[in-house]
């Protein structure tokens, strides 16, 4: 037992590093290899898979207690050090980081084949290894160089990783928009850092988190925490980048970048306002509360009015995370007034990342494997592939019912701990009007919720039933194996976390009593096995499975006693007498219509209805062309207004260069002259 | 023992009683409206005769169109275990509580809406869409308004409100009042009566819920049919627990259980004759005015709450 | 006292500088200051008796006296018309501006505190006014043989403030000047017979769309 207990010491202790030391040693394998494609291939998707269920596993590990330091590097660079460590918060997006790259490692092995002989496949892996290193890199930081090391190499490799299909319309505009954005936001997070390093003098995590800063200090790094982070996470109106990045990138990067990337912005923001900063006023946690919900909102509007597949995943990311930082406002609510039910909070919160991180992952590769087969990933023109490709469709059903939050999957139990904590700010708030605000937010997650199953069933139903709507849909084929694989075990650890909560909510358990700071903190929440209890409510997901298996069960053996064996015919669908034709199903767009006409003032969508009449006649009309869209209203208000400034600016500047030596000696004469009259003042 | 066989009695009461209430609500507006009506065991009938039928599936659709139904009955089913009937508790009450029913019925609403997407067909689409938009712009109110309803408890476990709910004496207060209403508006929604719908007929333009299961026959509109009779039910059971929990039987003794029936059967009575005036007395809302009933149910209930909290 | 005395007799050259109109008489006046600067420069070095100053005596006449007047009278022959310095403002205007530059530079070096002793305080405002006329006249004429000027009286002001008050910089430093000095001088001739060649005029303002 010691024996056993000593070699998992020493596992705990070299897991991370021998991670991050795999990831290195296969992107250099892959680069080594470019030229024998297959051998370097393999030995890349081999290290990262091995990489990630050492990442996986060194989460787990970390989750049982105490600050491990990985590596310390000392003066690896000039005025600093390299600080790796694992802390059980960080341990906790260990976890969930190494089986989404796993599981995105097995989806890549099918993936990269279409690239063959196009594109330099190598160097995608290499980057992709990269990308994971980063992101664990991100989280075991315990500087701040090596924090912004690891934050900048991240953000880097993904800008290139998006841009690795440059030939299609939009990328390079894409990667540009994101390079920008990231690097906004980077420049907050750094004056961040740095006001803290000026009031603790050091540039570690563990010496920041003791040191105390003035009220008005603390606010202001709040808020540039809040900004660079949100930046990095899609708030709104910092979300610009999201909707074009994701979706230009291959699929499996996009099921990296919005299932992982974005919750290293919630481990930051976390990070920043647990533990680098003291407990702050209401104030922050209702601002983070209202920008969640505000986010949220936006962000499954404008899902429901896009026809691209993967443009909707990306703004169901940016609904997510709203979702996330509608839970962590109300757990800084709580933590301003001292309420223990701020732990909860935070347990939905990790709980609903880890689980957003497996469904979000699992919808993307079915994209993928969708745009793989089919081409296009426009839903107007697919329909009818649940008989062409059923395991996609099934493992999307999967992530679709989780992504809908449909009991007993997993996406339910995140949803439910969310609901609890928002009902918990509305029955104990501290203060009426925070109650109330509380019930605000109950509302606005209800609104989200809903409308986050209407984008899931429109996912769903739009690909996969009815009839092909396009050739390409009639051809399409299943996905190659491994993809399925992949997706399969996403699908199944979806099922999984969602009958056990005690995957993730009992590895949250073990975290809240740090990342909480204070003690009984992890009382708050009782996972069982089956069970999970927390608020004065409970909830046994597995209970109910079982009840919906005996309920299905239940209605074969009813309709059987009662009617008797009968049998099934198959025929025509009822379409008033004419034959059904694949013209006649609803499309996407149509679908969701109700929603952009019900939410108008919000989204202003424009419509063109052009009508092509017979010119002999105005009765007849040989032809319609509808055009619909819904305006990027945050660029159009805010970013092109601004953009449209700062060129004028710059005009106005550069007409002092205006070609004529002259004027440029006078300059300097200038300059000479108030040089000397300011010399004379003083 | 004796409270675990009670308590499946609950949820075989429901299951059996459902399509009663339908049939009296039938038959009500009938009287209402002058006419004799379909008598009221009539529903049962018709499970009857469609369950002893044959099918007709069509070509283009899956297997997702012909396990919807029994998905469907399945959560529903889930759900009743859930709902207190003529007892406090309900037997599997440690499952879940008003988050986890919400969600359930929200399961069986997405098996149907993409069993309508399947068949091909615009009706089911359309039904299905519509299905969808009403109960996003339901929801938001629906929570706001159990809020509001589970706050003198302090938690959303359904056995806790209820317990807590009949200890106390008739609300006097309008915030009760206004969350009765809001409630009501809501259940309308939800089961799909007039104003928000008509379940009686089968125009493309007035159906929200009878849309996608146009293309269903034999078993399976048994099914679909059931269940949401069964959901008319719990929705009426969920109304009468959190506004008028009295009368339910706290322990499971013979006397105080039929007692619990006996109240049942008049508040559902009760329920199902108030809902025949409303339907009598409006007509259909267009789909897009539905929006400002959902959106006023919304206010209304957060007035309701407000008023708890000022208090 | 004989450097004090060359100096005012240099700011008044390049005051006058300023005053003329035609570009032979610019060259003119501009060799007859280079030739004082020098002359003034031989008896410092009599006086001193360092070895470096007389070589920087006789490089300031041979080079700036003598080369750089030839080279641009040399330009001035081969362009062959507008004999006249063009500039932007009248030569009354440039003239008082020139001064008021003079003056405010007196004023700036009284209220300085600088640790100089003796006689070198006195021709310190006028080297630099001999600076700032020479910038002047670069930024007032048109003709790019006139900035080559400017640049000359320029480095004759700074030659100046380096004489009296350090007996000159180190001797390296002053080669490396005279070698720049000459090779600007140089490429403005060259520049000028091109643009005569190209524009038929060396008029700046062609230049004007050299903005990228």
């Amino acid at each position: 037992m010691d024996e056993s207990w000593r070699i998992w010491e020493h596992l705990r202790l070299w897991l991370p590093g021998g991670a991050l030391a795999l990831l290195a040693l296969g992107a250099c394998a892959a680069f080594l290899f470019s030229g024998h494609s297959a051998v370097g291939r393999r030995l890349a998707h081999g290290c990262s898979a091995l990489a990630g269920a050492a990442l996986a596993a060194s989460g787990i590990g970390g989750l049982s207690g105490g600050t491990l330091t990985v590596a310390h590097i000392r003066g690896a660079l000039p005025f600093t050090d390299i600080l790796l460590r694992v802390t059980e918060f960080s341990a906790f997006f260990l976890l969930v980081i190494g089986i989404v790259g796993l599981a995105a490692t097995i989806y890549a092995a099918g993936y990269v084949k279409e690239y063959e002989g196009r594109k330099s496949v190598p160097l995608l892996q290499a980057g992709m290894l990269l990308f994971i290193a980063a992101m664990a890199g991100v989280v075991m930081a315990g500087n701040v160089f090596t924090f912004l090391l690891a934050w900048e190499v991240m953000s880097v490799v993904s800008y290139f990783l998006v841009m690795y299909e440059h030939e299609r319309p939009g990328t390079k505009r894409a990667g540009f928009v994101y390079a920008v954005m990231t690097h906004i936001g980077t420049v907050f997070l750094t004056i961040a850092f740095f006001i803290l390093r000026h009031y603790s003098g050091s540039f570690e995590f563990a010496r920041m988190e003791q040191a105390s800063l003035p009220a008005s200090a603390q606010s202001l790094v709040f808020v540039l925490a809040l900004i660079g982070f949100g930046t990095k996470a899609g708030l709104v109106p910092l979300h610009i980048w999201l909707p074009r990045a994701h979706p230009a990138a291959p699929s499996h990067i996009s099921a990296l970048m919005s299932g992982v990337m974005l919750k290293t912005a919630v481990y930051g923001f976390l990070l920043f306002t647990l533990h680098l900063l003291q407990p702050g006023p209401v104030w922050w946690g209702v601002a983070v509360l209202a920008l969640g919900a505000n986010t949220a909102l936006f962000g499954v509007l404008h899902a429901l009015g896009e026809v691209d597949k993967k443009r909707m995943l990306a703004y169901s990311s940016i609904e997510n995370m709203g979702i996330l930082f509608m839970g962590i406002g109300a757990a800084l609510i709580f933590l301003a007034a001292g309420q223990k039910a701020a732990a909860f909070a935070l347990a939905a919160v990790l709980v609903h990342a880890a689980n957003h991180a497996l469904f979000k992952s699992l919808l993307f590769m079915g994209a993928g494997a969708v745009l793989k087969a089919a081409h296009t990933a426009n839903m107007n023109r697919l329909g009818g592939l649940i008989r062409r490709m059923p395991w996609t469709a099934l493992f999307m059903l999967a992530g679709a019912l989780a992504m809908a939050a449909m009991p007993p999957l997993n996406g339910f139990v995140g949803e439910w701990l969310l609901f609890q904590s928002l009902f918990a700010l509305g029955f104990d708030g501290p203060a009426t009007l925070l109650r109330l605000a509380g019930a605000l937010a109950v509302a606005a997650l209800a609104l989200v919720g809903a409308l986050a199953a209407f984008l899931s069933v429109r996912l769903f139903a739009m690909t996969f039933l009815a009839l092909p709507r396009s050739e390409e849909a009639r051809e399409a084929r299943e996905a190659s194996l491994s993809m399925r694989i992949a997706m399969g075990l996403l699908a199944a650890s979806c099922v999984a976390a969602g009958v056990l909560p005690l995957v993730f909510a009992g590895a949250v358990q073990n975290t809240l009593e740090r990342i909480a700071g204070f003690s009984g903190a992890s009382s708050m929440l009782e996972v069982s096995p089956l069970a999970i209890a927390g608020a004065d409510s409970e909830i046994a997901p597995a209970a109910a499975g079982l009840l919906l298996l005996c309920g299905l069960a239940a209605a074969w053996a009813l309709a059987r006693a009662i009617g008797g064996k009968t049998r099934t015919v198959r025929g025509e669908t009822w379409n008033c007498g004419e034959p059904l034709e694949p013209r006649m199903t609803y499309t996407a767009s149509g679908f969701s219509k109700p929603i952009r006409v019900a939410f108008q003032r919000l989204l202003l969508p424009s419509r063109v209805l052009y009508v092509d009449r017979d010119p002999r006649t105005p009765y007849f009309a040989r032809g319609f062309t509808y055009t619909g869209q819904l305006p990027a209203l945050v660029e159009n208000l805010l970013y092109k207004p601004a953009m449209n400034l700062l060129v004028a600016g710059a005009r106005l500047f550069r007409g002092i260069r205006n070609g004529v030596v002259q004027s440029y000696l006078l300059y300097l004469l200038a300059t000479l002259v108030l040089i000397l009259v300011w010399r004379i003042w003083r | 023992m004796r409270d675990i066989l009670f308590e499946l009695l609950q949820l075989v009461v429901i299951v059996l009683v459902a399509p009663l209430v339908t049939g009296f609500i039938k038959k009500t507006k009938a009287l209402l409206q002058g006419r004799r009506g379909p008598r009221v065991l009539q529903p049962y009938y018709d499970l009857y005769k469609y369950m002893r039928k044959d099918a007709v599936v069509s070509k283009a659709s899956s297997w997702i169109f012909t396990a919807t139904p029994y998905v469907v009955f399945g959560a529903t089913l889930a759900a009743a275990a859930l709902v207190p009937v003529f007892m406090r508790d309900s037997l599997f009450s440690f499952t879940g509580d008003l988050v986890l029913l919400v969600y359930l019925f929200a399961l069986a609403r997405f098996f149907i809406a993409m069993a309508g997407v399947d068949t091909g067909s615009s009706f089911g689409a359309q039904g299905a869409s519509r299905e969808m938009f009403v109960s996003s712009l339901a929801e938001p109110a629906l929570f706001v308004t159990l809020l509001a309803a589970a706050l003198p408890a302090g938690t959303t476990h359904l056995s806790s409100i209820v317990a807590h709910a009949a200890e106390r004496g008739w609300p006097t207060s309008p915030a009760f009042y206004m969350m009765v209403v809001a409630f009501a508006i809501l259940v309308i929604a939800e089961t799909g009566r007039i104003p928000v719908d008509n379940p009686d007929t089968h125009l493309e333009l007035t159906m929200i819920h009878e849309g996608p299961i146009l293309e269903y026959s034999g078993k399976s509109l048994a099914l679909l049919q059931w269940s949401a009779s069964i959901k008319q039910v719990l929705l009426f059971a969920l109304l009468a627990d959190l506004c008028f929990p009295w009368g339910l039987a706290a322990s499971a003794d013979g006397p105080a259980v039929l007692a619990g029936l006996a109240v049942f059967a008049v508040k559902m009575a009760a329920i199902g004759v108030i809902v025949s005036c409303v339907e009598m007395s409006t007509a259909k809302m267009r789909l897009f005015k539905v929006p400002r009933l959902l959106g006023a149910a919304l206010v209304l209930s957060l007035f309701a709450l407000t008023a708890e909290y000022l208090m | 006292m004989m450097l004090t005395a060359t100096s005012v007799i240099l700011v008044i050259s390049a005051l006058l500088l300023v005053w003329v109109k035609s570009i032979m008489s610019s060259i003119k006046i501009l060799a007859l200051q280079s030739l004082f600067l020098g002359i003034a420069c031989l008896a410092l070095g009599a006086q001193t008796g360092s070895a470096e100053v007389y070589v920087m005596a006789v490089l300031t006449i041979l080079v700036k006296a003598i080369l750089i007047p030839y080279i641009l009278a040399a330009t001035m022959r081969k362009i062959n018309i507008r004999r006249e310095a063009e500039k932007y403002i009248g030569r009354g205007v440039s003239l008082l501006l020139a001064s008021g530059l003079v003056v405010f530079n007196y004023v700036v070096t009284e209220r300085l505190d600088f640790m100089l002793l003796g006689s070198e305080i006195q021709t310190l405002p006028h080297a630099v006014s001999m600076l700032l006329i020479g910038l002047f006249v670069m930024i007032t004429h048109k003709k790019a043989i006139m900035q080559g000027i400017g640049l000359i009286v320029i480095e004759n002001g700074l030659f100046l403030l380096a004489l009296s008050t350090a007996l000159g910089m180190p001797f390296i430093v002053e080669i490396g000047i005279f070698l720049d000095v000459l090779v600007s001088v140089i490429l403005i001739s060259i520049l000028s017979y091109r643009m005569d060649q190209t524009f038929r005029s060396i008029s700046t303002d062609w230049l004007r769309k050299l903005k990228g």
